[in-house]
């Protein structure tokens, strides 16, 4: 499968500039169908507010600095590890998942996510994919950086390509 | 060294911003103060050079306890505050009435400069309640048991 990068213009703050991927042949970005898939129920909707406003504030307020994150494998989450998720009654319900790639504390790819249902991601239907998904593009991106296909201004917060390469995953 | 640059494509979020504009009030600030509390208390550790096993030994818990708690697993009690406050050599959570005691005068006019603009701009008016308390912080009296409001 191929993978774009993709910049979100309102999401270029002044501490952090977030991306997102488009994987080829689909319709929007990976956080673009985040936002669009969790803003169907009510139940949903509180807690995708609730990420996004710390994606602003940390844009804004902050930077990506790692606290604001919670490492998964070779790539990040969010909510913060600190935040306070109000339990639902439902014993399998540990709240949303945004997976996400910290680059540096000025840039940020924002991936996918959905509803955790179990303890360990590995044992998540609904979050596994979009985790697995997010550690490999996490490696292929570290890969690229060590190989000089990818560079990174963290004064202009820019993501550099180079016009050759592909990433597949 | 990236020999050509590739342009990258970009894609307009517009859900990002209609999500948080229709969030509740409580949300928002729940949010913001979940980031102001953590982002202070890990600046301080760091100025302090303090990893979080030796800030859990001077709380007297494990380093699993104090992990829980920043976690956010267990809610932030008074008393773990007050635990963390000690260990930190530091005011983590900060009254009107101990910002007039704690802090020298000019930064205590910086702060309340600063609140005093917000509350202007989020009010249109400069003579709301809260507006009155601050002008008598910056007038170095406390506003507390005051019958001038």
């Amino acid at each position: 499968m191929i993978v774009q990068l993709v910049k979100i213009p309102e999401l270029a703050f002044e501490k952090v500039h977030y991306y997102t991927v488009l994987f080829e042949g689909r319709p929007y970005s990976e956080f673009r169908d985040f936002l669009i898939r969790m803003s169907q129920e009510d139940k949903d909707k509180v807690e995708l507010a609730e990420i996004n406003r710390y994606i602003q504030q940390i844009g804004i307020e902050y930077g990506a600095h790692k606290e604001h994150f919670k490492e998964e494998d070779a790539a990040e989450r969010l909510p913060p590890p600190y935040h306070q998720f109000i339990e639902t009654g439902d014993p399998d319900d540990y709240g949303l998942r945004l997976y996400c790639i910290r680059l540096t504390p000025s840039i940020v790819i924002l991936l996918n996510g959905n509803r955790k249902t179990a303890l360990k991601v590995h044992n998540c239907k609904n979050c596994y994919t979009h985790f697995d998904r997010a550690r490999k593009i996490s490696r292929k991106i570290t890969e690229a950086i060590t190989d000089g296909f990818i560079e990174i201004d963290n004064e202009e917060k820019e993501i550099i390509i180079d016009g050759d390469f592909e990433m597949t995953i | 060294m990236v020999k050509k640059k590739k342009i990258l494509k970009a894609e307009s979020t517009p859900e990002f911003k209609i999500t948080i504009d229709s969030m509740p009030e409580e949300s928002k600030i729940f949010v913001d103060k979940s980031l102001e509390i953590a982002h202070y208390i890990f600046q301080l550790m760091e100025q302090k050079g303090l990893k979080q096993r030796d800030l859990a030994a001077k709380m007297g818990k494990t380093e699993a306890e104090l992990s829980k708690i920043l976690a956010g697993m267990h809610n932030l009690t008074l008393r773990s505050v007050a635990k963390l406050e000690a260990a930190l050599g530091a005011t983590i959570i900060c009254t009107p009435k101990k910002i007039n005691v704690a802090f020298p005068s000019d930064v205590k006019t910086q702060v309340l400069e600063g609140v005093k603009a917000k509350i202007e701009h989020a009010t249109h008016s400069p003579l709301t309640y809260e507006a009155k308390v601050v002008r008598m912080f910056s007038k170095g009296k406390s506003p507390i048991n005051s019958e001038a409001i």
